[in-house]
């Protein structure tokens, strides 16, 4: 996985998505039919099955690295939400994407590490829950990790 | 500064009501006006200013639910006061 200037965000995006489909746990892995991903960049329009993780991110300004240089700084914001039928899978879930993000940042010379694929500086925004109104409610969790990147 | 700072808030307040009225890309958000008027801009502590609002679903129509989209008023207001906010500030830095 490499993260190009071209296509900054959708990269990243497409590589904290990928990351999390194959290092988080589905707790109904056996009974989610093969066609549904426990992964998506967008909340799906036909019917949904929970749990769920939705990942988009936005690019949140960037600053140039010299006086002399055309490179720049940029501050990328991933959003990484949680939806789930459950307080406590919603928590479980939260706790295994942080653990596993914060973790993946080195060695660098291992592939699809995030430093491996030029991301530095990784760190929580905010996580903080939004449970919907109402008997059996979805529960969500919305959290923000940040990256850093030379473009 | 304080007055600047705290000046800014404000600013981002009207920008808000008015991506809630529906003046700017985001849908309207106004049925009974609860949610417009909800959004307030606190100045009580010095050099910080909080736009906020106090609805109980102010948090849904900005982040979305399972059967709504995000409308994102106060993350796109930031996003497009930011530099200005930034000027703002800046400015009153500089001045004597």
């Amino acid at each position: 996985m490499v993260i190009t200037s071209e296509n900054t965000l959708s990269d990243t995006i497409k590589f904290v998505r990928d990351f999390l489909r194959s290092n988080i746990t589905d707790p109904i892995k056996l009974s989610r039919p093969v066609k549904e991903k426990f992964v998506m960049t967008s909340y799906p329009n036909r019917k949904t099955i929970y749990p769920l993780i939705t990942v988009r991110g936005r690019i949140e300004g960037s600053t140039k690295l010299g006086q002399q240089s055309e490179q720049q700084l940029t501050n990328i914001v991933i959003e990484v939400r949680i939806w789930s039928r459950n307080e406590k899978e919603k928590n479980d879930l939260f706790g295994e994407v942080s653990n596993k993000m914060l973790k993946n940042q080195h060695p660098t010379a291992t592939a699809n590490t995030s430093t491996n694929v030029q991301l530095f500086d990784f760190g929580i925004n905010f996580a903080n829950d939004l449970d919907e109104f109402g008997e059996d409610a979805v529960k969500s969790k919305i959290s923000e990790f940040r990256y850093i990147f030379i473009m | 500064m304080n007055n600047a700072i705290h000046n800014q808030g404000f600013l981002l307040e009207g920008e808000v009501k008015n991506s809630i009225a529906g003046h700017r890309a985001e849908p309207t958000s106004v049925d009974t006006g609860n949610f417009l008027n909800s959004v307030h801009t606190d100045n009580s502590q010095m050099l910080v200013s909080r736009v906020s609002s106090e609805a109980k679903y102010a948090q849904h129509l900005e982040k979305g639910t399972s059967k709504m989209a995000a409308r994102r008023h106060f993350e796109n207001s930031t996003a497009r006061k930011k530099n200005s906010i930034n000027t703002g500030i800046r400015l009153a830095i500089k001045s004597p």
